[in-house]
């Protein structure tokens, strides 16, 4: 017999109770764990400052934490400060410098509470600038990358996340709506001039003093002709017009000139190579490589007999 | 059954041990004034001379602190002067950031915020010395809209709700605002 409260209920009934009650008490226990932890990983909004969250589902903004460079970048030239493989920013004017250690922010503490010789109070924010956990901690020596000056290749990357180096638009002649190609004959390609293609774009950031300017432009265009011949270019090249001057020739500046050697359908794309120089006023300069691949436009060659027939 | 009675009140009272305890060691320096605020009345009658000093210079870093809070946020100013004056980290970090964020999605808050604070606790003995405040913020016309046109940004919303600070004495002897929370769950 298993009743609840009985007065002859057998002892292990009343095990049982005093397992589900600590089975409950366990899940109260758990369940009043999340508020503090939650509280710890969003943190409360301060006071005066209700609705603070309402942002919180919104994309970080270029140059603060959380912005960085956009992709497509050159590998060589990984940003110095990086949180789950995202650039952040090495120095952020609130919250201090990063350190690429643990990936917290570490400020001095404004002002500083009374320390024990030797030791200071840093204002700490983990997970790549988390307001949540912001915190204090007491140490005796400055963690990594703090008191860092400003790094103007990383500012001018801050500079770079401000503009936009777009992918090529690509073209072809011949071009698969207006019927196909002949094999052996030569192949035209431009892309869409215009500085967000190819540049040059300025733009500038600073930080701290110091100013960094950068200037991006394509130095080449690499176009892939789907059959494995690449072909470099320095320009968007030259539109083919069906009756021009040029018509059945080849391109002035950017063309696959020997043309296809097999009949089939290629896959064409293209590739601009950026060179971002940046410059500060003390004299400092380099260079960030940065590439935009195109999408891919088809090429429908056919064998010259299929038209003399 | 009697036994049944005493063990079951005995879990009771050991959960309820255990509760305080983990909302004690899991909870922020603001948390702590939670069971004070439910307990009410006045507790400025027990403060001695010294402590109703500190609870009243920490009422005034309180009120210096929303004032400076509102004109940097109307002004979209995460480094406004007046913010050091009356906050110390970690809470002025969070400000200056809270007010950067709302400036970098192009919004400000305006209009009027209703403060009623009182000094739920002093510990003088503390290392350093603090003050807990609690407040019932009627932020019913105190607004988050954007910057150009004032239309209020959607999803956010005034009304009264609790707010909890901490103030504690640096060095300087200056009281300051390190700590507090918005409890927007905590209407009031």
């Amino acid at each position: 017999m298993l009743t609840w409260g009985g007065a002859g209920v057998p002892t292990w009934a009343g095990t049982l109770r005093r397992l589900l009650l600590a089975a409950g008490l366990a899940l109260l226990l758990t369940l009043t764990g999340v508020p503090a932890q939650a509280g710890r990983g969003g943190g409360n909004c301060p006071p005066g400052q209700n609705d603070c969250h309402v942002w919180d589902d919104d994309p970080g903004t270029p140059g603060g934490p959380g912005g960085g460079n956009p992709g497509g970048g050159d590998p060589g030239a990984a940003p110095k400060c990086q949180w789950n493989g995202r650039a952040i920013a090495c120095y952020d004017e609130h919250l201090g410098w990063f350190n690429n250690g643990d990936g917290c922010y570490y400020k001095l503490s404004e002002p500083q509470p009374e320390a024990p010789p030797g030791m200071k109070w840093y204002t700490r924010t983990c997970n790549g600038g988390d307001l949540g956990t912001l915190t204090e901690v007491l140490l005796d020596s400055p963690p990594p990358g703090f008191g860092t000056p400003p790094d103007p290749e990383e500012l001018a990357r801050r500079a770079l996340a401000s503009i936009s180096l777009l992918p090529p638009r690509i073209a072809v002649a011949p071009r698969r709506s207006k019927g196909p190609g002949l094999v052996g004959l030569p192949v035209w390609m431009w892309a869409s001039s215009g500085t967000s293609y190819f540049g040059p774009l300025r733009a500038s950031a600073s930080d701290r003093g110091l100013t960094v300017r950068i200037t991006a432009r394509v130095t080449r265009i690499v176009w892939t002709m789907g059959d494995g011949t690449r072909i470099t270019c320095t320009g968007p090249g030259t539109a083919y017009v069906a009756n021009g001057p040029r018509a059945g020739k080849t391109s002035p500046d950017c063309g696959y000139n020997g043309g296809y050697a097999k009949a089939g359908t290629y896959q064409v794309s293209a590739t601009t190579y950026w060179t971002v120089h940046w410059t500060t006023g003390g004299g400092a300069s380099g260079d960030i490589a940065q590439s935009r691949v195109s999408g891919t436009v088809p090429v429908q060659i056919n064998e010259l007999q299929v038209v003399t027939r | 059954m009697l036994r049944t009675r005493h063990s079951r009140r005995l879990i009771c009272l050991l959960s309820l041990a255990l509760l305080a305890a983990n909302t004690g060691c899991g909870a922020e320096p603001e948390a702590d004034a939670r069971p004070l605020i439910r307990a009410g009345g006045t507790p400025a009658a027990h403060f001695t001379a010294s402590e109703q000093a500190a609870g009243k210079a920490a009422l005034a870093a309180y009120s210096g602190y929303l004032a400076a809070s509102r004109v940097a946020s109307a002004r979209s100013d995460p480094g406004h002067p007046e913010l050091t004056r009356f906050l110390a980290d970690p809470l002025l970090t969070r400000v200056r950031v809270t007010i950067r964020t709302a400036k970098e999605h192009g919004a400000m808050r305006t209009g009027r915020l209703v403060s009623d604070p009182t000094v739920v606790s002093v510990d003088l003995v503390a290392d350093p010395p603090t003050v807990e405040i609690q407040d019932c913020l009627d932020a019913t016309d105190y607004r988050l809209v954007y910057a150009k046109d004032h239309r209020v940004v959607p999803g956010t919303g005034g009304g009264r709700y609790l707010a909890t600070a901490t103030a504690a004495r640096y060095p300087d002897g200056r009281w300051l605002i390190n700590g507090g929370a918005a409890h927007q769950d905590q209407p009031c």
